[in-house]
Formats: C-alpha cells, structure tokens, sequence
C-alpha cells in the first residue's frame, strides 16, 4: 500500500492528466491516449509478470491480433466498435488460449523463450500476409464509430480511452485482491505448495494467460484505433520488451506500477528522441541500469518501500 | 519441380542448419553454464558481418579479414561481460533477459551510426565465386558450399573442444552441475568470461561468413537469434548435441517448407504456412517432449 | 469401496495401501518393492538409515514423482499416476521437510489459502479473498490449534523455524486432511523444540491418521502405533514398537547410527 502522500501525488498526476485536453493541444492530446493505451497493455501483462510470476516475452502477440482484427473487419466495412471491439478481445483470447495451453506446460527460460518464438510467428505471418499490406501493415479508413460517438474527434478519443483504461485498471485491481488473484500470488510465491494444497497451478495459470491477454488484446484494438493504422510492429519482440521494462520501470507487483511506468517510459522516449537522433544509444544504457537498480520501480520510490 | 531443385534446397537447408547451430551453440552453452540468457547474442551476429564488411576492405583479403572480426568480437564480448554482463548473472531471468534486451537498442544504434543505415556488402572471395557441378543437372554456388564446408568444420572443432579437452570437460560439467563445478574450485569467473566470449566468437564468425551471401544490415541478427532459440528449445538447452541435430532440423523444415508448402498449398495459404513451420515444429516438440530432444542434466 | 464377503468381519478398508512401490533412477533402485499399509486412525512411523529411500517415498506419495512400478491407493482410489493437486483434493496434507510456505503472505493467509484449497474452485474475480470470513475463521481456528495464533498478522517470512513448522501443521490441519504425511518435522529443532512438537503430535494423534517419516527415534516411539523399517530401498521390518525394537536386523541396519530405543 503506498504511503497517504504518494496516494495523493499519483491521484494528482491522473487528475492533470485527464485535465490535458483543454489545452487544445492535439499533439499531447494524442500523447496522453497513447500514455493511456499503453498503460492498459502494461497492466495486462503486470497480470502475468508482477502478481502470477510468468515472464511472457510474446504479449505482443495479442496486441498485435487485437489491432489486426480491427484491420480485418475494417477491410470488411464492419466499424463499429460495439462489434470490432469485442472480436478483438476474442481474438486476442483465443491466440492466448492456444498459446499459453502449450507454453505453460514449460516454465522458467523456456517459458520466456518460447512465448517470444510463438509471438515472432505471428510477426513473420503478419509480414508476410499481402492482404494486411505485409511490410507496411494496414491504414484503416477511419477509427471505429462508437455508437454515435465519433471518436475521429481527438479529445472524444482520449475520454473514452481514458474511461476504459480506468476502468480496467479498477477490474485488475479486484481481481488481484479476490480468490483467484490470491491463488494467482500464492503461485508466483510457491508454486510447488499450492500444488500440495490442491490447487490446479497449470488452469489457473492459464485462465490468468488468457485474461491477460484479452485485454492486451483490447489495448491492441485502441492503439489500431488512435493510429489508424495496424503495424506488424505491433507483434514483434521489441514491444514485448518495451513493455515489460515499463512494468519493471513502474514496480511490480502493484496495480498502480504499471501505468506509471507506462506514462515514463513514453514520456522518457518522447523527450530523449527530440534530443538527438541516436537517442536508442543513450535509451539502452539507461534501461540496463534501471534493471540493475530497480529495487521495486518508480512506485517503490514513492511508497518509501524497498524491495529487492 | 526437379530433383536438381530438391537438391539445391536441401543443401540450402544444410547450409541454414549449420548456421543456425553455430548460433545456437552459443546460446545453449551460456545458458548451460552460466544459467544466463542472452538475448544480446544476435548483435555478435550482426556486429561480425560489420567489422567484416569494414576489416576485409581495409585488409584485402577475405581471410584476414574473417580472422581480425572473429578477434574482434572476442574482444567485444570480454568487454561487454566485464562491464554489463557479469552484473546480471545473479539476477532472476527477467532481469536477464530486460538487461540484454536493452543492449540490443545500443548495439543497434552504434552500428547505425558508424556504418549508416545502407545495407553493406561483403565480396565473394575470388576463390568462392562461380558454381560447381555436383550431380548431373545440378548446379549449385561454390560459396554456398564453402560456407557449410566452414560452418562443419568449426562444428567439429567445437565438438573436440568440448569433448576432448580438460576445458572441454568442464564446460560439460558447468552445464551438467554448475553449483558443483563452481564447488570443485574452478575459476569460475574465467570459465564464464572464456564462455561468453566463446559464444560470441561463434555467432561472429556465422555472420562473417554468410555476410557475402546476405546484405549486412543493422537488424540482421535478431531474426537469426529467434530461430536460434526455437532451435535450443527443441534440441534442449545446455545440450549441444541437441543443439547440432535441432540446427538441422530446423534448418531443413524452414527450407523445404518455404519450397514446398507455396506448391502444395498455393500462394495465398503456402507463406503463411512456410513462416510458421518451424514454430509448429517447436510446438510438436514440446507436445512430446517439453525439456528438449536432449536435455542436459540440470544443475 | 469394494468389500468381499470373507472380510465383512475383517478389519475395515486401510486409508492407504501401498503395494510393490518401486523407483529406479537409471541404474539405482531406490525405493524396492515398498508395501506398507494405514487404517484409519493410524500413526505410522517409516523410519531408516540415510540413504533408505525414505525421501523418495514421500515424494512417490505426494505425487511429485511418478513410480516405476506399484500402486498406490488413498481412501479405496487408486492415486498412483495422479499428480500432487489431486492427491491433495482426495485428502492428502504434506508438510515439507524444508519449509516450504508463502513467505510473502501474512500467517494467517497461508492458512487462509490452504483452507480456500478445499474450496471447489477458487474463480471467483471480484470480491476481496482478505475479507472473507468463513475462510479467515478456519485459518485462525487452525493457528490456535498449533499455538501461533498471536502471530497471525505477522508476514509468514518472518518466523522463527519452530515457528514455520507450526505453521506448516496449520496449513495442514485446516484441510481436514484425511492422511497427514509428515516429512522429517523435527528436522533441525533442538531438544526442546523437538518435545513441544511431541506434544503437539501427541494431541493430533487423537483425531488424525498420520504417517510420520522420521529420524528422531525419541518422538518416533512417542507416538508411533506402528513402525516401517527402510534400508537400501527396502522394507526390513515392519510392525509394532516393540517389535521392531527388538528386531536384529534393524539393529544391524543402524549400526553406527546412533539407534536410541527409546522409552517407548
């Protein structure tokens, strides 16, 4: 639980945050929907990394097929988001059942590593698909309509992305607090005990996979939207990676660390690349001593906690 | 589709296969051993192609060259292990695997900077250069051959190292039982420096090596790293026997499916297909057998 | 449950039943052809030099190894090939020989979580686990049993050994297991703690049936109502205290060991 000033402080930062789109300003306008999108990705794949202890290195791979189904119907004139929305989850849901029915019957190393093969296998297929422009990926005509909500509008865009993200933000953080949030800790704790206990590790687990990433799925469906633009970037590795260092940046193992280093890691990335063009040099070196230093992340800092 | 054609890509098939060990051997030796994973290891790759691309121009000669790259790397890796890697290795895999991917975005970069953006080329060595008949109706590139050639030959003297040497022996051991070579006294720091940088030396040298056959670009290592590991997934990781047979395995089905699954299933389903064929290799593998064809005893 | 008409006035089904238990790593048979049985109310002692086999069978028994040969059935089912959950499911509680808790969670919750294990699932999603009422009172219910009660906020990781090991009797007892199988529990206690536990064991004999894996040959005679002698893989005997107390070739297996008969 983080201290009463560090509670204040955070609630402050959302508050500005929301407050953002009455400057007018388009540019951090769009800013802060990506902050947003990205802390709802982050946070799915707290889920798994920070409360269940499953290092996935393929989350992409749900972004990824939650963005190409809004790519896929679109091309198929459906744009409304009551249908394109939910389909993505699905989408996003299924990819993670069969992935994670096969992945998790691994663990450790391999677990990482063959999350990140199955998420690359996506890559190379979205690349090499001609119907989703390969290479180049998909532009969508216009974002998905919203009932009569047009959310080409860009501040329109931001509340509801801002709402949803909210509103899976206070989702996440019942479910790691009810019994199967516990059953999921109690796993990331001592796996083998809950074992012993007669807890069935391998089906929470994997409920926990496919829970993650539907929402990585519906993260992945809002990121199409607010570019209007489905990449196969958005199944490879580097984003995988992007997003855990934002979880590790932020602190795991609470709900609130993962957008918060969502919201650094972009800001972070947005002003070192205004600086110089060869900010990555300067961007990897930073990241590596932040994981050598981490001690519970930026949320850690704030709470006066010390973990590690 | 000849007999001649089904020729070549199995030969090309080879090719990838042995590639992809010395590649993947790397790998599986430093997880073996030193319990660490390296997700950097792709950047040796590219990095040898580079400082190819540059040291033969500067030198003349090919071989020169592929000497003074290889050196390089070397070099490179105990510098790297020195400064970043060694901090790592008590870390949980997260930690290893976030760290190394962040050396990834650096590597890339400076490669950027120094050689640009443009792809570079490496010539075919003079000696190299042109085809050779193999069997009647196939024609098949000398350099191809020669790199495979290469590519088996370093297998075979990494397979002395390991199975014939005293360092050799432990290095079978450290992947065997770390704790316990650790406890036997073992300069452990030196075994793990000499490893790394042996795992480097090999991804190098691949990519010296298959530099004249592809463009040498920033990026080109990390698509070899994922198959790498898909590679040291299925032949079990710390086993370098695994590691040889998934190399070619692997190298083999990715080939032959790029080459047979667009004939059999068309052009609209066959390179969708093809991409994904050695994934439901690996995802058939760990089906039966989830700890690898070959898994090294666990320490 | 089968039952034939010969045994009607035999005694009733035995809890657990082992017959021919057998593990070959490679080369090396470590557990040789074990059979043991427990009725119900039972306590039942396996004891055996270093190097008997002792820590296979418990991890034969709790399912975390598959045996090469045997069977092994609890409660009249054959549990042979199921894998730890479901033995725990069908009533098996292991307390590990290494501490083996949540030390993350607080005492009371890791009690709480082994009684939410009897739970028929746990995908529930929405209300808070911390506030729920019936499990937290079956968690302080079962550290109040073991004496740890006073502790229950503490964070699990911060116990004293003796301490962990109530615990880990805690954990166990909230389940209303149907076999305890204690590992080795006394393993790196001291004299004193070694009787507390005793009496702690003494009172649980009463309402558990449990089978004891023991080297303490003092708390073993305590309690034990029978006794299984392993050595090199095999049962060398197997029978009352006393019995085994007076048997030569169990003396002969703990030649060297320090083999007190105790007061029994």
């Amino acid at each position: 639980m983080p201290k009463r000033g560090a509670q204040w402080l955070l609630a402050l930062c959302l508050l500005a945050l929301l407050a953002v789109p009455l400057t007018g300003e388009v540019f951090y306008i769009r800013l802060v929907t990506r902050i947003f999108v990205f802390a709802i990705l982050a946070t799915s794949l707290n889920l798994l990394v920070g409360y269940t202890g499953l290092v996935s290195f393929g989350h992409a791979a749900f972004v990824g097929l939650g963005a190409y189904s809004v790519a896929a119907l679109g091309l198929h004139g459906v744009g409304s988001a009551w249908v394109v929305w939910p389909a993505a989850i699905l989408a996003a849901a299924l990819g993670a059942l069969l992935i994670g029915a096969l992945a998790l019957r691994t663990s450790g190393v391999y677990f990482i590593m063959i999350t990140l093969a199955f998420a690359q296998m996506l890559y190379y297929v979205a690349v090499g698909s001609a119907r989703f422009g390969g290479d180049d990926g998909v532009r969508l005509a216009a974002r998905n309509s919203l009932g009569v909500l047009n959310l080409d509008k860009p501040v329109l865009f931001f509340y509801v992305v801002a709402a949803i993200f909210l509103a899976v933000l206070f989702a996440c953080s019942r479910v790691v607090r009810s019994r199967f949030g516990r059953v999921l800790r109690g796993i990331k704790d001592n796996e083998r005990r809950m074992q012993s206990l007669g807890f069935d590790t391998y089906r929470y687990k994997l409920v926990a996979f496919v829970l993650a990433g539907a929402l990585a799925g519906l993260g992945g469906a809002l990121d199409a939207n607010l570019n209007a633009f489905a990449s196969p970037r958005l199944f490879h590795w580097e984003l995988s990676g992007d997003l855990l260092i934002m979880i590790i940046l932020g602190g795991l193992g609470s709900i609130a660390g993962a957008p918060i280093g969502a919201a650094a890691f972009i800001v972070l990335e947005e002003i070192l690349s205004s600086l110089t063009k060869h900010w990555m040099a300067i961007f990897g070196p930073l990241m590596l001593l932040v994981i050598l230093l981490h001690k519970g992340g930026i949320h850690a800092l704030l709470a006066g906690k010390h973990e590690r | 589709m000849t007999a001649a054609l089904v020729v070549e890509q199995l030969l090309n098939g080879l090719q990838l296969g042995v590639m992809l060990f010395l590649m993947a051997a790397g790998l599986t030796l430093v997880f073996g051993i030193m319990n660490f994973i390296n997700l950097a290891h792709g950047s040796f790759y590219m990095l040898g192609a580079f400082f190819a691309a540059s040291l033969i121009q500067w030198s003349g000669s090919f071989v020169v060259g592929l000497a003074l790259s290889v050196a390089t790397c070397v070099l490179l890796a105990l510098a790297v292990e020195a400064i970043a890697i060694r901090r790592l290795y008590a870390r949980d895999h997260l930690d290893q695997v976030l760290g190394t991917f962040s050396l990834i975005f650096f590597f890339n970069e400076v490669a950027a900077s120094i050689w640009g953006t443009e792809p570079q080329f490496i010539p075919t060595p003079a000696l190299l250069s042109g085809s050779v008949r193999l069997l009647s109706g196939v024609q098949y590139p000398v350099l191809r051959l020669a790199v495979t050639a290469f590519g088996l030959l370093v297998a075979l003297a990494l397979y002395l190292l390991v199975a014939h040497t005293r360092l050799g022996m432990l290095i079978r051991a450290g992947a065997a039982d770390r704790r316990m070579v650790q406890g036997l006294g073992v300069n452990i720091g030196l075994l793990f420096s000499f490893t790394f940088a042996l795992g480097a030396a090999l991804a190098g040298f691949a990519g010296v090596i298959t530099g004249p056959l592809l463009a040498v670009q920033v990026g080109i290592g990390e698509p070899m790293l994922i198959v790498a590991f898909v590679v040291v997934i299925i032949g079990g990781i710390g086993s370098i026997r695994g590691a040889f047979v998934a190399a070619l395995l692997v190298g083999l089905v990715d080939t032959m499916g790029r080459f047979l699954l667009p004939a059999w299933f068309g052009y609209a389903l066959g390179p969708a297909l093809a991409s994904m064929a050695i994934y439901i290799l690996m995802a058939a593998t760990l089906l039966w057998r989830p700890q690898g064809l070959f898994p090294a005893a666990r320490g | 449950m089968r039952s034939s008409p010969a045994s009607m006035s035999a005694r009733p089904l035995p809890l657990l039943e082992v017959q021919g238990l057998t593990k070959r790593f490679g080369g090396v048979t470590a557990n040789d052809a074990i059979d043991l049985e427990l009725a119900a109310g039972e306590t039942h002692a396996v004891i055996g030099p270093n190097g008997a086999g002792k820590t296979t069978l418990v991890a034969q028994l709790s399912g975390e190894i598959l045996p090469s040969a045997g069977r092994i059935v609890l409660g009249g089912l054959d549990v042979t090939r199921m894998p730890p959950y479901r033995r725990a499911a069908r009533g098996l509680a292991r307390v590990f020989q290494v501490t083996s808790i949540f030390k993350d969670f607080s005492t009371l919750e890791n009690v709480a979580i082994a009684a939410q294990g009897r739970l028929s699932h746990s995908y529930a999603f929405w209300k808070p686990a911390e506030a729920d009422e019936g499990l937290n009172t079956l968690a302080r219910e079962a550290l109040r049993q073991v004496g740890l009660e006073s502790r229950w906020s503490d964070p699990a990781g911060e116990l004293s050994h003796g301490e962990h090991r109530q615990l880990e009797i805690a954990m166990a007892l909230v389940r209303r297991p149907r076999l305890l199988l204690l590992d080795e529990p006394t393993a790196g206690m001291g004299p004193e703690e070694s009787r507390d536990f005793q009496q702690l064991l003494l009172g649980l004999k009463k309402s558990y049936t449990i089978l004891l894996i023991e080297h303490d040959m003092q708390v073993v005679f305590a309690i034990a109502d029978r006794i299984t002698v392993l050595a090199g893989g095999q049962v060398i005997a197997s029978g009352s205290p006393r019995e085994v107390q007076g048997n030569t070739q169990v003396r002969e297996a703990y030649l060297g060991e320090d083999f007190a008969m105790g007061a029994g």
